[in-house]
């Protein structure tokens, strides 16, 4: 007997390899397609930006809006060293060095936050000990202000880099662990119950089943807390840092050194664009298999 | 010497299962059902819908306690769900972050066996499917029809004594449930698995089963046993005796839905 099942009576396989190796031809062509329309609608919405600011800085005092040339040109001549920051905020080097700085806060923060998050929001998903237990707490946590750690980290950590990076770190734990909790907590019995029918332990259904299940939506959060991140980071170091981005913002507003002000400006936000994109597209080849 | 009979495969004794609803009003979803299914055993199970099939089939999965009575498999009590009994459900339960060959390789993984016995077990199960190039596709790169394949194909590489099935071919036209029919009798042959299948469709039940029983407000109402040899051709099921049993089924059933 053979055990081989007739192709000509299985309607849906086809020339199975090839069908594959189109549909995934297809899909990559109009990926790209949707890229390059999304890269052209970027750069026209930036250059419509510049044009305005431009157009803004032609009539206006330089120290109150410098003109997009100078800003640029500013950023190029402090990228390494403004000797003036280390008379004023007794920090050395340029604007790379206090991005450098705060960019290790922000990603650094995340990851720790949204790893323990991650952890955390499929325990209180799964244990209902654990969620009647660190529930209400942690609600009340989510709904305090972040900011208002800020002075008990400067109390207790003085300047160190930990108090910067602590307020992303809540901000990514807290995202994180509520959205995995209801993506847990939202997971269909059916998957529990037929991995369990196949033999499956609780470790391997946790491992195997809830985590990735809860993966999308976490990631989502994670993406959440890295553009929050930015903004409590340089908050952070303008309220109590001797570091950073925020530290030479408030640092060149003293010199009234708003060229330099917009340069670490500008260079922020396209650093935070770059790590946007990083996660967006690691993200996107970790839940590629997402219907 | 005397020797033992083999335990039934499934037997429920004097079960019942009570629901309360958010009115407060009980229903009794399955009223003291006592059945004895043998191993290698293909039952199909009719009955309208809401009137305790899939009640049923949780049960004897384990997925639910019975209210009274008792479930055995095997012999054993049943307190819980195990690899002993399979289910393929009706929407299908492929996991969307594994591959079609990971999806397959599920139970044998948590049971133990070692990659290149799984792998080896992964291929056969492929190949008796039809899909052979797809060990590397997403579920999301199938059809509804290949999607069933391979929820079916998991479930029996797993070697379970008794397979479960919900309405698992529900919402798939004519020709990709012939195709499945095939698929399933197949495997069915090579295991001898004890199959108990709910369906809607009584010419479904009528090309499968060697008993069809017929549940109605939790109850079996009607009990006939299918002697005709498989596979059963449309010939097969267009005689008189067919047809007769057929309207009798259809009758209860409408019966039964009248009454619900």
């Amino acid at each position: 007997m053979s055990t081989a099942f007739p192709r000509s009576r299985a309607g849906d396989v086809g020339p199975a390899a090839s069908a594959l190796q189109r549909e995934r031809r297809r899909r990559a062509l109009a990926a790209t397609r949707a890229a390059a329309q999304t890269a052209g609608l970027a750069v026209a919405g930036v250059a419509l930006i510049i044009g305005a600011w431009w157009l803004i800085s032609l009539g206006t005092d330089p120290v109150r809006v410098p003109s997009p040339q100078l800003v640029f040109d500013t950023l190029r001549a402090d990228w390494n060293n403004i000797p003036a920051l280390s008379f004023i905020a007794f920090q050395s080097g340029g604007i790379k060095q206090a991005l450098v700085y705060t960019t290790v806060n922000v990603v650094g923060g995340v990851a720790i936050g949204a790893a323990a998050g991650f952890v955390l929001g499929a325990l209180l998903g799964r244990v209902r000990l654990a969620r009647e237990l660190l529930g209400p707490p942690l609600f009340v946590l989510g709904t305090v202000p972040i900011l208002v750690l800020a002075p008990f980290l400067t109390i207790w950590f003085g300047t160190a880099r930990i108090v910067q990076a602590g307020l992303v770190i809540a901000f990514a734990l807290v995202t994180v662990a509520a959205v995995t909790q209801q993506a847990t907590m939202d997971i269909g019995e059916r998957y529990t119950d037929y991995a369990q029918s196949l033999g499956a332990s609780p470790r391997i259904v946790l491992v195997s089943i809830v985590l990735p299940a809860t993966l999308p939506p976490a990631l989502g959060a994670v993406r959440v807390a890295t553009a929050a991140g930015w903004s409590f980071a340089t908050v952070a170091e303008l309220l109590g840092g001797n570091k950073g981005t925020g530290k030479l913002i408030q640092s060149m507003q003293g010199l009234s050194a708003t060229a330099d002000i917009m340069a670490a400006v500008v260079a922020l936000g396209i650093t935070a664009l770059v790590i946007d994109a990083a996660i967006r597209l690691i993200g996107t080849w970790v839940i590629r298999w997402q219907e | 010497m005397t020797r033992t009979a083999a335990p039934p495969a499934i037997e429920l004794r004097g079960v019942s299962k009570h629901f309360r609803l958010e009115s407060g009003e009980q229903v009794r979803a399955v009223d003291e059902l006592s059945l004895t299914v043998p191993a290698g055993e293909f039952v199909c199970v009719l009955g309208p819908s809401g009137h305790g099939k899939s009640t049923i089939l949780n049960l004897v999965a384990g997925f639910a306690e019975p209210s009274e009575g008792e479930i055995l498999s095997a012999g054993k009590p049943v307190t819980g769900p195990g690899p002993d009994r399979g289910v393929v459900f009706q929407r299908d339960t492929l996991f969307l972050w594994r591959r079609v060959a990971e999806n397959i390789a599920f139970g044998l993984r948590a049971k133990g066996l070692p990659k290149p016995e799984r792998d080896e077990v992964v291929a056969r199960y492929l190949r008796i499917i039809g899909m052979e190039s797809y060990g590397r596709a997403w579920p999301k790169q199938l059809s509804g029809g290949m999607r069933r394949r391979v929820a079916i194909a998991a479930v029996f590489a797993n070697e379970p004594e008794v397979l479960l099935m919900d309405e698992p071919f529900v919402g798939l036209d004519y020709a990709r449930r012939a195709t499945l029919h095939t698929v399933l009798l197949q495997l069915w042959e090579r295991s001898r698995a004890t199959v108990f299948f709910i369906t809607h469709d009584v010419d479904e039940a009528l090309a499968l089963a060697d008993r069809i029983l017929v549940v109605v407000r939790g109850k079996i109402v009607m009990e006939e046993r299918i002697t005709q040899p498989r596979p059963r051709s449309v010939e097969d099921l267009g005689t008189a005796a067919v047809a007769e049993l057929r309207t009798q089924i259809l009758s209860l059933l409408e019966l039964g839905a009248g009454s619900a």
